[in-house]
């Protein structure tokens, strides 16, 4: 059999694997996700359900007491590509990551990909809408969301008879 | 390949070896490969990783590419993040030639030919 001598290195023999490091990398990716979970791993069938990426961007929802908090992984993702909204405690993020060839190179490997995405979520308690705050940097959006005056913790005191 | 599989056995050898909250997990980024005629560009996915948690080497023929994802504020209880991945590099890459810029969370490798393996035109003389 013939070989097509690559000297470029990223070919050659990984091009003639390449079916087998397909199903490799989506193992791989499969475990990824098990083991890469925000709460740990705990919830295993929410995450088997999250197969190969198709679950993006990654988020993460926090309850800090007084507010929530949102954390969401979007590398490559600029402001102007994101639109997010809020109705009742319905939360909504749109966006897109395009990832186009540069002009002048050629492609020996795309994983990345263009994403185009829409998520949303039911709240567990009423926002302020009016003083929610995002912040998206280093490829990371940081959403705040003040909970209203009814939906803040109180402090019961306990006394002693 | 063989990056990936060692990366996979530490990952297993971390969970076994450690307790819980002092775990590190790995990740292995998707990452885009290009050519052009003068270089080849590595284009990788990580979010969230600091400047000056990144890490990018090329030693000898290999090229790697490392970075911590930042802790989120107030969860210092999540396990730190870090992506990785290892690439060979053909020996037409100059290793004075290596410059990367982390964006957005995408980190951009540019890895600039040697003189000598970039492509040349030949003259045709007519006579």
């Amino acid at each position: 059999m013939l070989t097509r001598w690559n000297e470029l290195g990223f070919g050659g023999l990984d091009r003639e694997l390449s079916a087998l490091n397909h199903l490799r990398n989506q193992m791989d990716r499969l475990f990824l996700d098990f083991e890469r979970g925000w709460d740990g791993g705990r919830d295993v069938r929410a995450q088997a359900g999250t197969f190969a990426g198709s679950a993006w961007p990654r988020i993460a929802l926090y309850d800090s007491g007084s507010e929530l908090r949102l954390r969401a992984e979007m590398p490559g993702v600029s402001e102007k590509d994101l639109d997010i909204s809020m109705e009742q405690s319905s939360l909504t993020i749109r966006g897109q990551r395009m990832s186009e060839v540069p002009e002048g190179y050629s492609v020996h490997r795309q994983e990345r990909g263009n994403r185009s995405f829409a998520r949303s979520f039911t709240l567990p308690c009423r926002i302020d809408a009016e003083k929610a705050t995002a912040n998206l940097k280093n490829g990371i959006l940081e959403m705040t969301l003040p909970k209203v005056a009814e939906e803040q913790p109180r402090q019961i005191q306990v006394k002693v008879s | 390949m063989t990056t990936q599989a060692t990366a996979l056995t530490q990952r297993q050898a971390t969970s076994l070896d450690q307790p819980e909250e002092a775990q590190v997990v790995t990740v292995t980024p998707p990452v885009d490969i290009y050519e052009s005629q003068d270089e080849i560009l590595v284009v990788a996915d990580f979010p969230g990783v600091p400047k000056d948690a990144l890490s990018v080497r090329l030693d000898h023929s290999e090229l790697l590419i490392e970075g911590t994802q930042a802790a989120p504020e107030g969860q210092a209880e999540t396990r730190a993040l870090v992506f990785s991945r290892v690439f060979r590099v053909p020996n037409t890459v100059d290793p004075n030639g290596v410059s990367a810029e982390l964006s957005q969370g995408v980190l951009r490798v540019h890895l600039a030919k040697s003189e000598a393996a970039k492509p040349k035109r030949i003259e045709v003389r007519g006579s």
